[in-house]
């Protein structure tokens, strides 16, 4: 008996559940395949940027992601959400990519950790942790955005992938935890250390010291 | 612990499961307790929990529309 063709896209996101889409495209319907793509690239796209830190990678690692979602989908059983196959794909694919290439900042930003005195009050008594509210306001958006991803990069993989997809892409910590085969508690150790240096980054940005 | 105890770095130490209602009660009054007669603490907490918002705005990227065609062909190989 012929199937027929995925259902055209409508206006609301989710309208037709990836369930369906990747059945389309499982036998061929290319229409479903597309509509993965338009439903997923952005994410995609922006989660491979927040991991290797630049544009020219980030487009292939996101071409390489589509391409291992594309091969493997007959193997994609339905156990976990689709997001969050195409999320472990993405963050591998990411990783993969950052250890065949060249460009390697290795400088630790652990000099952005708070620092404490023996009696456990912060030693630095100078520094204005007000500012990092202010930061927007205070330093250009274009260079606010270049050391940022710059700080991603310099994060370890471990930290760099737990803040950028429990904090940056919001991703329940459950399907993080499972991402990264992690339980939540070490997950949240790992966002928390990772968020403290991003503070500490931001503080320096906007003038009050690196700690 | 008592509503005195704590310092600085281990209010630090809890930011996160305090901001995720993670704390036992006791816990999270010691480190309320803490934040009012700490300022820097109380900005220090404030830093932490707009470095995700702020740092997701300024990383905020779409895919260009030569990606989207050269993923398209992906369906085509």
């Amino acid at each position: 008996m012929r199937r027929s063709p995925v259902p055209r896209p409508t206006d609301v996101e989710g309208a037709i559940p990836d369930a369906v889409l990747i059945d389309g495209a499982r036998r061929g319907d290319r229409a479903a395949f597309d509509q993965l793509i338009t439903r997923y690239q952005h994410r995609t796209y922006r989660l491979a940027l927040r991991l290797t830190g630049n544009g020219a990678d980030a487009e292939e690692v996101t071409q390489d992601a589509f391409l291992q979602v594309f091969r493997k989908l007959t193997t994609f059983r339905g156990r976990s959400r689709f997001s969050t196959w195409l999320y472990r794909v993405v963050t591998n694919a990411a990783l993969m990519h950052r250890r065949t290439s060249r460009r390697r900042p290795t400088e630790s930003l652990d000099q952005y950790l708070p620092e404490f005195t023996s009696n456990g009050r912060h030693k630095r008594i100078d520094i204005d942790y007000a500012a990092v509210a202010r930061v927007e306001d205070t330093v250009k958006r274009s260079e606010l955005t270049r050391l940022l991803f710059q700080a991603l990069s310099r994060l370890p993989p471990g930290l760099r992938v737990a803040v950028v997809l429990r904090d940056l892409e919001e991703v329940p910590a459950a399907q993080v935890a499972a991402i990264l085969g992690i339980d939540e508690r070490a997950l949240r150790q790992r966002v928390h250390r990772a968020r403290l240096m991003l503070r500490g980054v931001l503080g320096s940005v906007a003038g009050s010291g690196p700690r | 612990m008592t509503r005195t105890d704590m310092t600085c770095r281990e209010t630090v130490i809890r930011l996160l499961d305090y901001l995720e209602g993670r704390l036992q009660t006791g816990e999270s009054r010691a480190l309320e307790d803490h934040l009012d007669v700490c300022p820097r603490c109380m900005q220090f907490l404030e830093a932490y929990r707009r470095t995700p918002e702020i740092v997701r705005r300024c990383t905020d990227a779409k895919a260009q529309p030569a990606l989207t065609k050269r993923l398209r062909r992906i369906f085509a190989k």
